[in-house]
């Protein structure tokens, strides 16, 4: 135990071997699934022009820190020294971008998951372009396992505390939080309400509780590369319920058990495998405990044979209490009896474990440290699941007939679908006229939309489906208040894509002369029936990855003179789909940061994000209709990360707040047009100091 | 994974699914106990077990329901591993908890991996339809989409209540004689594999 709290402590050595582990060439990466352009290479480049090598120290600390942050919620306190994450949010950056290398390598083993991560999921990726280039999505927020191998070794793992000092531990921490629920909380019957964080708080922390070791749970055990590995893990945490059953802890040994028998465990064949029998069959023993089988009949006489001390399953009397206040309601006056008694029943047995005395458990400091510092966000869930399960899928890949295939395709058809009824609800949308558009883009994309997607990988060979462009056009949304603008934008789109798909567009010139230019690089090209200057449209007819990567790369500041090139009319109209990550908030970096999927509006000068209604999807009738924030554009400014790992991206950042958001686009185009129109709209207002920035979940 | 049962009638198991406060709890107990009520015992083994009679057979329905756990996200995958059949539960005058139906949807077919799962999209509180904010077009595309019925019902009412838990145990049935058909008699697990079963047969 010593060693574990020591090795916190050489923390920054072990960045240091571990940026020179990093800082070894190509050949080390290559071949990890076969995706060639993802290597070590970009770093080094970028390494070398930062040249100075305190710097590169520094971006090898990030990177490592930054690795924590990607264990999604299982992000780990910074244990360095305070400077040390000063510089941290200083070289974020970089460092993302690494990790970005590793992220996509993972992808690339999972398929068509992943190698379409960007919008691909659904039906309505319009702007699939560039999806091969785009890396990746949320599913980054997974641990780049490069990485977090090389530190796993030092303090992540699970592994390194012995499994009866977890279980104590583990105990030690949810005992204070049971016994804080009170009666009141019991018998209100709330916690499933709205108000439950008022009414009944602790059972609400101890619920959090729960999920968070199960989340815990499934996240070490993924960590691991082969299932050896993952069995090895898995072993050690049916120590730990071993040990939690014996402490009669059995609130984290169900959270234990469920986390096994979660989709992302449970179907890892070959992990499961390598256990050895009797392991396998204390596992059983003890999730038969919890067999719901007979209304729990396992669970309650096992209960009733416990002596204190003991942690009960609270979940059990929840259910029972919200049965008890639906048969036997309370309408006022005086409380029926049946209702009393078996209500207070329950709270007798309750208020009896919360008698129990762990005291007999020394507290382990840094143990408990560990376990506190896994970050777990209640209201991310639904994201945290579906990442951990694509990291499932992408371990043991599923047969044909796998799981996958059946929730994909159900979750396709519905979208194409459910766009409809979920158009004319735009609410904040000052261009509802869109919805007829996007509808009939909609129903057209339903049949080829796969195949799209399939395609949209190679686009760059130009094999594109025919209405590819249509997509792309109803897809970029931006719809201005003016018949003119409209007309304007139009135009845009179709420089943008109509070099692409240029049968597409009846009735318009323009689409015959789409130009490629590198931005930044070569002159604005004219338009050849009525001169103007032509939107650039780097890395569309870029043949291959690299001359798109180079493309990226000279990509620049888009702040400057390139603004005016969107009128505020149209940078007021944009919408899309984007994902984003906080980088740093108020100066701070946040605690987790993972990429979030939102449908982002312009409106007025705000903008505006809607949450996902689902876990994959980027058309409008994937995310909800109610918005979740709203942030005022005053103070902010945007710019693309000239970032050749990391495409697509743009920074979002506030001048005097320190607080920096990174975007992603599915597309170098898009990229540009968000970074156009934010810089537009942030730029055409004076800037106010500390605007509102709302942000909240759901 | 569940149990046939060796004796005795057919046992269906089904599973509540829903956001809480929708009212899969007063729909399970005015199937269960209907007036009777006060014979409702929560933590007796048999509560939410009930003999009937489906279409002159006498089965078994056991219900799984999970009401007052709904927060407990890290148990459902197992629960639902064990459901043969599942009444997926909204308030139509809710609209996040339909929204919801989404989620449990697809967690349902990840983990039964087997889109034909005998599966009910259920509105309920259509008692409250004044105060209705999801409209019924809206849930009959949903379910259309899931290839699913759609039902709406008011466990105050009790209208559908018994035609939800009834038409689901006979997709239920019908679901086993298929696949008892296809796999010549036993290996149950092999649901999943049916289609494929068939063409190799």
């Amino acid at each position: 135990m010593m060693r574990y709290s020591e090795i916190s402590r050489d923390l920054s050595m072990d960045n240091l071997r571990y940026s020179e582990i990093s800082r070894k060439p190509t050949g080390e990466y290559v071949g990890y699934g076969g995706q060639t352009f993802v290597t070590a290479s970009p770093t080094q480049t970028r390494c070398q022009a930062k040249a100075a090598s305190p710097q590169l120290l520094r971006q090898s600390k990030q990177r490592s820190s930054n690795g924590n942050a990607h264990t999604m919620a299982c992000l780990r306190q910074d244990k360095g020294p305070k400077e040390l994450q000063a510089e941290q949010t200083q070289a974020q950056q970089p460092a993302s971008k690494t990790l970005n290398i590793k992220s996509t390598r993972r992808k690339n083993s999972i398929g068509c998951l992943t190698s379409f991560s960007s919008s691909p999921d659904s039906p309505g990726c319009y702007y699939s372009i560039a999806t091969t280039a785009a890396p990746a999505n949320k599913s980054q927020s997974l641990p780049a396992h490069g990485s977090i191998k090389q530190l796993d070794a030092v303090i992540l793992s699970a592994l390194r505390v012995p499994a009866d000092v977890l279980a104590n531990q583990i105990t030690l921490l949810d005992f204070p939080v049971f016994a804080l629920i009170q009666p009141d909380e019991l018998s209100s019957c709330a916690w499933t309400k709205k108000d439950k964080h008022v009414v009944t708080p602790n059972i609400v922390a101890f619920t959090k509780r729960f999920n968070h070791t199960s989340f815990w749970t499934v996240q070490e055990i993924l960590n691991a590369e082969q299932p050896k590995q993952r069995a090895e893990i898995m072993t050690h945490f049916i120590k730990v319920a071993k040990k939690l059953h014996e402490l009669n802890n059995l609130h984290s040994l169900f959270a234990i058990i469920s986390a096994m028998q979660s989709a992302s465990i449970y179907r890892l064949k070959k992990t499961w495998a390598c256990l050895s029998k009797k392991d396998r069959q204390s596992f059983e023993r003890l999730s038969d405990i919890f067999s719901d089988q007979n209304n729990w009949a396992n669970l309650r006489s096992y209960l009733e044979s416990l002596r204190l001390p003991c942690i009960p399953y609270l979940g059990l009397f929840l259910t029972d209490l919200i049965y008890i206040d639906l048969a036997h309601p309370h309408k006022g006056g005086l409380e029926p009896e049946q209702r009393r008694n078996k209500m207070n029943n329950i709270l007798r047995v309750i208020s009896n474990y919360q008698q129990s005395n762990y005291q007999h458990i020394q507290p382990h400091e840094s143990t408990q440290k560990y376990l506190t510092s896994i970050r777990y966000i209640e209201e991310l869930q639904n994201i945290f699941e579906e990442d951990q399960y694509k990291r499932s899928l992408s371990l043991e890949p599923a047969s044909p007939s796998g799981p996958s295939s059946s929730s994909c395709s159900s979750k396709e058809s519905f979208n194409v679908e459910s766009v409809t009824p979920a158009l004319g609800c735009l609410n904040l949308s000052p261009a509802k006229t869109i919805g007829s558009m996007r509808m009939a883009s909609g129903t057209k994309f339903v049949p080829g939309h796969r195949k799209c997607r399939s395609l949209g990988t190679k686009f760059r060979s130009s094999s594109l489906p025919r209405n590819f462009a249509q997509r792309c056009q109803c897809c970029i949304v931006m719809i201005a208040p003016g018949i003119g603008t409209i007309s304007n934008k139009r135009c845009r789109c179709r420089r943008i894509f109509g070099k692409i798909a240029p049968n597409n567009y009846d009735g318009h010139p323009h689409h015959l002369h789409l130009e490629h230019d590198l931005i930044g690089n070569v002159l604005p090209r004219h338009h050849l029936l009525d001169d103007s200057v032509l939107e650039h449209s780097d890395a569309l007819s870029n043949a291959d990855l690299t001359s798109l990567e180079s493309a990226e790369g000279i990509l620049c500041d888009f702040t400057g003179s390139n603004c005016d090139l969107m009128s505020p009319e149209a940078a007021a109209a944009m919408q899309g789909c984007l994902r984003r990550k906080t980088v740093q908030k108020e100066g701070r970096k946040p605690a987790v940061a993972s990429w979030q999927r939102y449908w982002v509006q312009m409106w007025a000068n705000s903008l505006v994000y809607f949450p996902p209604k689902s876990f994959k999807g980027s058309e409008r009738g994937d995310f909800k209709r109610e918005p979740c924030k709203v942030c005022p554009l005053e103070g902010w400014n945007a710019h693309v990360i000239d970032n050749t790992k990391h495409k697509n991206s743009f920074e979002l950042y506030h001048r005097t707040l320190g607080t920096v958001y990174k975007f992603r686009a599915d597309s170098p185009q898009m990229t540009h047009l968000w970074t156009n129109a934010i810089c537009k709209l942030a730029t055409t207002r004076v800037p106010k100091p500390l605007p509102a920035n709302l942000m909240s979940f759901e | 994974m569940s149990k046939k049962p060796t004796a005795g009638p057919a046992l269906h198991k089904v599973i509540m699914v829903g956001s809480g406060g929708v009212g899969k709890s007063a729909l399970t107990l005015q199937f269960m106990y209907d007036e009777f009520v006060e014979d409702y015992e929560p933590t007796k083994a048999d509560s939410y077990r009930k003999k009937v009679v489906l279409d002159g057979e006498e089965v078994q329905i056991d219900i799984l329901d999970t009401a007052g756990q709904e927060d407990y996200a890290a148990i459902r995958d197992n629960y639902f591993r064990s459901g043969e059949g599942f009444l997926c539960v909204f308030s139509i005058t809710d609209d996040e908890s339909f929204q919801a139906t989404q989620e449990f949807r697809e967690q349902i077919l990840r983990v039964k991996n087997d889109e034909s799962i005998p599966f009910l999209l259920v509105g309920n509180k259509c008692d409250l339809n004044d105060k209705r904010k999801v409209p019924l077009n809206e849930c009959q595309v949903r379910a259309q989409q899931w290839s699913v019925p759609y039902v709406e019902t008011s466990a105050k009412t009790r209208e559908n209540v018994d035609k939800v838990f009834f038409d689901l145990m006979r997709e239920i049935r019908s679901r086993k004689t298929e696949d008892s058909k296809a796999t010549s008699g036993r290996a149950k697990d092999r649901c999943k594999k049916r289609r494929l079963k068939c063409t190799l047969l």
